[in-house]
């Protein structure tokens, strides 16, 4: 862990975790407004708990005694992962081919789900929804943050965007609806795809294999973004000839 | 537990795409072809994430 605040690092985890606390957010709401705000505060704080035993744990576990570049192999996966599922998800949103995801909506499910609930099911839920969306912040941070040696970063950013989502929700008091999530997913899903593509090179060929290092990784976004961004233009054109010929 | 591993790890065809990437790219290297690999990892990245776009509008 150093002094030097990474920019890179906060901004990719800040844009992460607001995109996942929102969603957290609109199922705790849902069931404080149903079943009442004590149980949904009290199972939301007991998954805010869990998780941060859980990053710790994580980190700790990935910073102690582990092996440099099996640790960059082993993050790199973990975050091709991640960015190939958000950025997929991003590009069939902005072409068309699935639904933009709609807070309103899932906070109406939510909502009807505890119709029929008793108030245990309904602090169960909160604490599902906190605990399931908190857990790929973790892992976020805990990646981000081990590799770079920018946990406390990392972890700061995440708490940065949990507070921002609280201080905008407590004023708002609705779903946050407005939030651009696909851009964000579009931009965060090209992030922690660069960084996994860089750092899983790295744990395969060793450093000497990007060109100007650490700084490969804005190229590897820009191709991303550029090379996402073309085949959701290219996706949208496909969908609307195909149903230009149907009609 | 399923739904915990599947916010770990995603759905079954993301976890096959990012390997059957991954695989290629530890092929060139084992096979000595480091800086063609670098150059390959991207796009093979790109078509991926394209190809699971297409599924998830599929539905």
């Amino acid at each position: 862990m150093t002094a030097n605040l990474d920019w890179g690092v906060f901004a990719a985890v800040f844009l992460a975790a607001s995109v996942e606390w929102v969603e957290a957010f609109t199922i705790v709401l849902a069931v404080g407004i149903t079943a009442g705000w004590r149980i949904a505060l009290f199972a939301a704080c007991w998954a805010l708990l869990l998780l941060g035993a859980f990053a710790l744990s994580g980190g700790g576990l990935l910073l102690l005694g582990a092996h440099i570049g099996w640790l960059r192999g082993v993050i790199g996966v973990f975050l091709i992962l991640f960015g190939l599922r958000w950025l997929a998800k991003a590009i069939a949103r902005s072409a068309g081919l699935k639904a933009l995801h709609d807070e309103a909506a899932e906070f109406e499910h939510t909502r009807g789900e505890l119709a029929h609930a008793n108030r245990r099911a309904a602090g169960l839920i909160a604490f599902k929804g906190v605990f399931l969306e908190g857990v790929e912040v973790c892992l976020i941070v805990v990646a981000l943050g081990a590799k770079s040696g920018q946990l406390v970063t990392a972890g700061g950013a995440a708490l940065a965007a949990l507070l921002m989502v609280m201080v905008m929700g407590a004023l708002v008091r609705a779903p946050l609806s407005r939030v651009p999530e696909n851009a964000i997913k579009f931009a965060v899903g090209a992030m922690l795809l660069s960084f996994g593509t860089l750092w899983t090179m790295e744990a395969l060929a060793g450093e000497a294999v990007w060109w100007h290092g650490d700084l490969s990784v804005l190229l590897l976004v820009a191709f991303y973004l550029g090379g996402g961004w073309l085949a959701a233009q290219f996706l949208r054109r496909g969908a609307s000839v195909s149903a230009e010929v149907k009609s | 537990m399923k739904t915990f591993l599947k916010a770990l790890f995603g759905d079954m065809a993301t976890c096959l795409t990012a390997v059957v990437a991954i695989a290629a790219a530890v092929a060139m290297v084992l096979g000595g072809q480091a800086q063609l690999a670098r150059w390959l990892l991207p796009p093979l990245l790109l078509a991926g994430a394209v190809y699971l776009a297409q599924r998830y509008g599929r539905g």
